[in-house]
């Protein structure tokens, strides 16, 4: 059905600025892998000149950064300025937001957990600081949103930053984890009703 | 007998979609004369993949949903069905949405006149935003079967809202206002007629709203939604940003003593302008205005 395309390429227009400016460019070449007809071929190649088209790539932004900047935000301040790669980078890779929270979060900490271990996030900080924060702040996240009495509710953490020191220097502006001691940590966090206890199993020897 | 695609519907007067950050306004006697409720925010979906039960219900919004259950009329403006999208219609939330109808009684429901879902590498996913189709002749009878399918389902009436576009396809098949008829006749279903919507789409594709409002057929209006908006760049954005701009009111005015099939007039607000738009003060501003509107006329 040639409907399905259609909302395909458009939804990927509205996923991807540098899409849009393809299909402004070279439209017969940035369209290539859509099995359009004609007509929709005209229509996409009109949207992408309007100034609406603008303020949906917008609207998607902000829709797709919210649960990152909700849920995650102490794994922001970690990235700091590298946030805005990290997001491009992450969107061009998944241009489907799962309006899962849950899921979202989780996938875009497995995408970016990977990033920090190929060294490719460009950061001033030890990318093994910004896997700690993102480590407890995701475990923490999902045994918050996950329902009463499904799923885990304890987990685990093997870190290599002492946790309560790396969480206040996290929580500091400019983030600064310089003095934050590195070691063999291990962090229990575990559901209580609506709160999370956090224990610290192992204190770095 | 005449045309009315609310059927037994009761006439509820003036309603709020309900929030968490407006709770206390929600609650307090008088001040409402329904809820409408968006049910995706009181569940957890799972997704299709979810290994347990897919939907879930969040405590803290259903139990404001217990509160409501015994003391006001509560109708359902759905976001997950995504009713034009190209794919076939997901048969578990539709499940939940006709577990939900029989649960709480809905005297309706809507959901969009857009699509949100579409296809991915991994299968279907969110578009991230919801976007409008073209109104062909094709693109009609598909949404119409999947409206019909709906109802079916639910056994529910079901509106269809007006959407805010910012694009405009060239080459469709339909005007607006023809397409939205022609789907209401064909599938059965009612008008949710956004007057924010179609005022944002007024200010951004340069036409005049009253041109538009002569050419829709008002006997499929069962709801009506009132919102305000803010720019975006150059664009006048449904951001539901506090007040209705005056433009509305006006709308208002012209439209409810036309639409004769009308059940109710909802007030759409985003929790993040609760504080700016004066809280619960600045609620009931826009509440009193709606209700001598609709004491006047309805």
């Amino acid at each position: 059905m040639s409907l399905v395309a259609f909302q395909t390429a458009l939804a990927d227009l509205v996923a991807s600025p540098t899409m849009c400016l393809a299909v402004r460019d070279k439209p017969d070449h940035a369209l290539a892998d859509y099995d359009l007809d004609a007509r929709e071929r005209r229509r996409l190649v009109a949207v992408v000149w309007q100034r609406g088209m603008s303020a949906n790539c917008t609207v998607y932004r902000a829709t797709r950064v919210t649960p990152l900047y909700t849920l995650l935000p102490l794994t922001v301040a970690a990235l700091g300025e590298a946030m805005t790669a990290e997001l491009d980078d992450y969107w061009a890779a998944t241009a489907r937001m799962d309006v899962h929270f849950d899921i979202e979060i989780s996938r875009f900490a497995a995408h970016l957990r990977a990033r920090l271990e190929s060294g490719v996030v460009r950061t001033p900080h030890d990318p093994r600081t910004i896997a700690d924060v993102l480590a407890i702040e995701i475990a923490g996240e999902l045994l918050r949103l996950t329902p009463a009495g499904q799923g885990p509710k304890e987990r685990t953490l093997e870190l290599t930053h002492e946790p309560i020191a790396l969480l206040g220097a996290v929580s500091t502006d400019p983030v600064d984890f310089t003095t934050v001691p590195f070691g063999r940590y291990v962090l229990i966090i575990r559901k209580n009703g609506r709160s999370l206890q956090y224990l610290l199993a192992s204190d770095g020897r | 007998m005449p045309y009315d695609p609310g059927g037994d519907a009761p006439r509820l007067g003036v309603g709020m979609m309900y929030t968490i950050a407006a709770d206390r306004f929600a609650r307090s006697a008088g001040s409402l004369d329904y809820w409408a409720i968006t049910p995706d925010m009181f569940w957890i979906d799972g997704g299709a993949t979810s290994i347990g039960p897919r939907f879930s219900d969040l405590p803290q919004w259903v139990n404001a949903l217990e509160w409501a259950h015994d003391r006001l009329p509560i109708v359902a403006h759905h976001i997950g069905l995504s009713i034009a999208s190209a794919q076939a219609l997901d048969e578990a939330y539709l499940d939940q949405m006709a577990a939900w109808c029989a649960r709480w009684r809905y005297p309706w429901i809507s959901d969009h006149l857009s699509f949100a879902q579409v296809e991915g590498p991994t299968g279907i996913g969110a578009a991230g935003i919801a976007l409008p189709v073209p109104y062909d002749i094709d693109v009609l009878e598909w949404i119409a079967d999947r409206i019909v399918a709906t109802t079916l389902r639910t056994g529910s009436a079901f509106l269809l809202e007006n959407p805010a576009r910012y694009i405009d396809y060239p080459e469709q098949d339909y005007g607006e206002a023809e397409f939205i008829n022609r789907l209401c006749e064909k599938s059965g279903g009612g008008l949710l007629l956004d007057l924010h919507n179609l005022h944002c789409n007024a200010v951004n594709h340069r036409f005049d709203e009253l041109d538009w409002l002569e050419a829709i057929n008002l006997d499929n209006v069962v709801e009506i939604h009132i919102a305000g908006g803010a720019m975006i760049g150059d664009i006048y954005a449904d951001s539901h940003a506090g007040a209705c701009p005056e433009r509305v009111w006006d709308l208002l005015e012209s439209v409810v003593p036309r639409a004769r099939n009308l059940r109710g007039i909802t007030f759409e607000f985003h929790d993040s302008y609760f504080d700016k738009m004066g809280g619960d003060a600045g609620i009931a501003v826009e509440i009193g205005r709606a209700r001598d509107i609709w004491a006047r006329y309805a």
